[in-house]
């Protein structure tokens, strides 16, 4: 109702009405259409925009018109990264391919930039529908943040009893587009005593709660399947469903499985996946590497990478868990691509977008580097990411944390004060 | 009166169109009342407030897709790509808009959002006195607002 409010006050400006009219401009246009042209601005142009005039302003700012600049963006993520954790400059970057080649950056403040780091225990950081949570485990309570608008709501765990700081902690946090909600969903697993020395994580779920952003308080999940104890802290959000590697037990060993787990936010239902199918020639075993990412179309991939092959496997079926072998880099691709090349994501136009350790002799040659591979023309492609120290072969001495985003105006004040339907 | 599966259109000017059904029915305001209404599909269906120049530019673009959707084997995806590329590529300001208001009213969605990203292509990575003179608006702010807005979004700029 907010937004409707908006265009009539807009449609009945003065200045508006009184203006000298051309055969047609663009504010002719029915504002419906107005609002979906500018929805497609990737998010520098579409701050920028605001200063074209009063009535742009207006839409650029409303509720509405972030949902629907959002959904839009959804198609075409970008990253946030940060520079040096131990460099005085306080701002994190943001880089979007905005068509063809060309990359847009922009660098924003970011005061809280110690509450974004990666630990090796657990991840303190999230993105999804345009929007990042962060987990702070020393005041053990979540914040959720738009880095472009400066704005950040915190999310206490609630009941306390969540917190227990003994526990292996496990979280993630989805948007969902077929209900436009938010959730974080925070995993406990217990510790248990297999001898008076000798402790393990337990396999077992120990406490699991979820949140809707908007809602008043927690709610408890439970989980019936029993080996569901992720692998590490990483997960892949496809569409509002959160994918892991699961631990490999030793009959995943015998059965040359790599166990996948999920968690449907929608639904609020787990599920445990066998994986891709390897009774091929060669089983998963530890010099293979093999890790998860997320298609273009919102499916789940499984990279599998050794010495002489390295392949990515979507799940196409989820009913009777069909896995399509989708790429298959050639020997040649195997041959150019740089040692430890790790995928982390899509870029535009299908390719696999991944960050490298570089290795040289001289110290100063040291560093990380981003390639996009395009299956079509089986070709790896040096991405240069704005701010960032390049030199040969895209080489960046100076990353230490990289996540794809959605930039969106999507305000978290709003989504967590508007009272649930 | 048009044959059967063909379905007459008729632009504000007068002029008719007489096209395949599956053609027009890529409109959605006109599958409705096709589907409602069993005399529009034997009689004349009128197109307000669209004339035959910019009708002519629709049923191009309908046909195009209509065929593509029953044939993928001639028309593929690369196909239709280049073609909405050249679509829009040789339309003026004026036709935008006009095809704009028009694959609005007549719901034909896959055409609104071509045409939607073509105009923010238009806008993305101006600065705003450049958006001002391509779309012809009048700058209304106040300096001192203008420096309001720079200050909300300091990235931007």
């Amino acid at each position: 109702m907010e937004s409707l409010e908006l265009k009539v006050a807009l449609g009945n400006d003065d200045s508006y009405n009184n203006k000298e009219r051309k055969s047609t401009v663009l504010e002719d246009l029915p504002y419906e259409i107005l609002v979906e042209i500018l929805g497609w601005l990737p998010i520098k142009s579409a701050a920028i925009s605001k200063l074209t005039c009063k009535l742009w302003n207006g839409f650029i700012s409303d509720s509405w018109f972030a949902q629907v600049h959002r959904d839009r963006a959804i198609g075409n993520p970008g990253y946030l990264y940060l520079l040096s954790k131990y460099s005085t400059d306080k701002r994190i970057s943001f880089a979007q391919n905005v068509g063809g080649q060309e990359i847009e950056g922009t660098r924003i403040l970011f005061e809280e930039w110690t509450l974004c780091h990666e630990t090796a225990t657990a991840r303190t950081y999230a993105s999804s529908g345009g929007l990042v949570a962060l987990f702070n485990r020393d005041s053990y309570c979540y914040y959720v943040w738009n880095p472009f608008l400066k704005e950040k709501v915190k999310v206490p765990l609630n009941p306390p009893d969540f917190g227990d700081h003994r526990q292996q902690i496990w979280w993630g946090f989805s948007f969902s587009s077929l209900n436009g909600k938010y959730k974080i969903i925070h995993l406990s697993f217990p510790w248990i005593n297999v001898t008076k020395f000798h402790v393990k994580i337990a396999n077992h779920l120990g406490q699991g709660a979820i949140y809707t952003l908007g809602s008043k308080k927690w709610r408890t999940i439970t989980n019936n399947h029993t080996l569901l104890r992720p692998r590490d802290k990483g997960y892949v959000d496809c569409n509002g469903t959160l994918y892991w590697m699961n631990i490999r037990e030793k009959e995943d060993q015998k059965n040359k499985s790599a166990p996948i787990g999920s968690f449907d936010v929608l639904s609020e239902k787990f599920r445990v996946w066998r994986g891709p199918p390897f009774c091929d020639h060669v089983s998963i075993d530890i010099r293979d590497m093999y890790y998860l990412i997320k298609m273009e179309d919102e499916t789940v991939g499984f990279v599998r990478k050794n010495v002489s092959s390295f392949e990515i496997w979507s799940l196409r079926d989820k009913v009777n868990e069909v896995w399509i072998k989708e790429y298959n880099f050639l020997q040649r691709s195997i041959l150019q691509l740089p040692f430890g090349f790790i995928g982390i994501g899509i870029w535009k136009m299908h390719s696999l977008f991944g960050i490298y350790n570089l290795r040289r002799e001289r110290e100063k040659d040291r560093g990380k580097g981003f390639l996009a591979y395009h299956p079509s023309d089986d070709e790896f492609k040096v991405v240069n990411l704005p701010f960032t120290v390049t030199g040969d072969e895209g080489r960046i001495s100076n990353i230490c944390l990289i996540f794809p985003h959605v930039g969106s105006l999507v305000s978290p004040k709003h989504v967590i004060t508007k009272s649930e339907l | 009166m048009a044959s059967k599966g063909n379905l007459t259109l008729k632009s504000c000017n007068g002029k008719e169109f007489i096209v395949e059904e599956k053609v027009a029915v890529m409109s959605t305001t006109i599958k409705n009342m096709v589907d409602v209404d069993d005399s529009f599909a034997q009689g004349v269906i009128p197109i307000i407030g669209v004339d035959g120049k910019i009708l002519a530019k629709l049923i191009e673009y309908c046909k195009e897709h209509a065929e593509a959707d029953e044939d993928e084997e001639v028309k593929s995806e690369e196909y239709l790509k280049k073609f909405d590329e050249k679509f829009v590529d040789e339309l003026n300001l004026n036709d935008l808009y006009d095809l704009l208001k028009a694959s609005n009213y007549l719901e034909i969605t896959k055409l609104l959002n071509l045409l939607c990203q073509k105009v923010a292509s238009m806008i993305k990575g101006k600065k705003p006195e450049e958006i001002r003179r391509i779309f012809n608006i009048k700058n209304d702010f106040t300096p001192e607002e203008e420096e309001e807005i720079n200050r909300q979004n300091p990235w931007a700029f």
